[in-house]
């Protein structure tokens, strides 16, 4: 399998898992920061309507998303 | 259960409009800002420019940071009416640290003008550099200038026994003890040198490795209202260490996306992020 042995792509697929999982945290970390900024900023009530203008920001989608999943 | 919102509610020009005035406030009044430390030649703006996309200069032979930086990035509001919105990400990189020890007064000065003003502060090491003295001393002299600090040891690819993996990208067996030794180690000494815990980061701004890691901490120890600054502008995806060849591997192995971000994905025609190559 492209000059891979199988503990070596054990160790690769490993190395992937830990980066998406850092990745998730990470966007969830920002995406409850946003809310905190809206909050803040005094329109919080535009949550409902932001995936609207993120739409295409994929480092925003689960981010965003999540909270308002879980928030209604 | 019943899901109450299946669809989000369209945004009007006027939400829009709302949307970007607070955040060009935002960004305008208090850019994101970011300190960065480290001794010279630990690779302080090849880490910046690698993260969040910034133009730094750097060298291998030279100290490049002359001054602190302002360097202007553009949010990620990339479509609709919202596109271009621009922050002047703010690095405070001072010049030469550890360089000139009849400079370091007044480097610590500027660092202790500057810091209190940061979302987050990055102190980052050199994997193969085993003198940590200096940054022993100055992280006693500056770690009440801040209560957020990133700790990222840069270079493990240059660990002994030097043969990290081609192909995999990812350091070899021998390397990896190498880097849970040294990594334990220095977190122990500037641990002791703060007495307090902290956590090191491993990661390699040139490989390309561990930087979603790094980040991910970065975001984590920003203000709570601010991470999303820092993710907006961020310049990496959390697979780039993929070779092609490991890429072409992982495609064939990889299960379909789930969850949440499959769920979206799909609703919006979006590309997944098991095959962004952004």
């Amino acid at each position: 399998m492209a000059g891979l042995t199988a503990g070596e792509l054990a160790l690769l697929q490993q190395r992937l898992a830990e980066a998406e999982s850092d990745a998730r945290t990470e966007a969830l970390a920002s995406g409850a920061s946003f809310l905190r900024f809206l909050e803040r900023a005094g329109i919080s009530w535009l949550v409902q309507r932001i995936p609207d203008i993120v739409a295409n920001v994929k480092d925003w989608l689960a981010s965003i998303f999540d909270p308002i999943l879980n928030s209604f | 259960m019943q899901q109450r919102i299946t669809q989000p509610a369209p945004m009007s020009e006027h939400d829009e409009q709302v949307l970007r005035t607070k955040v060009l406030e935002e960004v305008s009044a208090h850019p994101p800002t970011i300190g960065v430390i480290g001794i010279s030649g630990v690779g302080k703006s090849s880490t910046i420019n690698t993260l969040l996309g910034a133009a730094l200069p750097t060298s291998d032979t030279v100290a490049c940071t002359k001054e602190f930086w302002s360097v202007s990035a553009e949010l990620a509001f990339t479509h609709g009416r919202s596109r271009g919105l621009a922050a002047h990400l703010q690095v405070i990189d001072a010049p030469g640290l550890g360089e000139d020890v009849r400079r370091d007064q007044e480097y610590l000065a500027a660092y202790r003008r500057h810091l209190p003003r940061c979302d987050v502060v990055l102190w980052l090491m050199a994997a193969r550099n085993r003198a940590v003295a200096l940054d022993q001393r100055y992280l006693q002299q500056l770690s009440d200038c801040h209560p957020r600090m990133v700790f990222g040891l840069n270079q493990v690819d240059l660990i002994e026994p030097l043969d990290w993996h081609p192909t995999l990208n990812l350091p070899s067996e021998g390397q990896r003890r190498s880097i849970g030794q040294i990594t334990h180690d220095r977190q122990a000494r500037l641990a002791d040198a703060l007495q307090r815990d902290i956590r090191m980061i491993p990661y390699s701004a040139k490989a390309r490795y561990n930087l979603q890691g790094l980040f991910t901490a970065i975001v984590e120890a920003c203000p709570e209202d601010r991470a999303w600054l820092f993710s907006s502008l961020k310049n990496f995806t959390y697979d780039d260490f993929l070779t092609a060849e490991a890429r072409q591997v992982i495609e064939t192995t990889r299960q379909p996306a789930s969850g949440v971000l499959s769920l979206l994905t799909q609703r919006l025609g979006l590309t997944s992020p098991s095959t962004a190559t952004e």
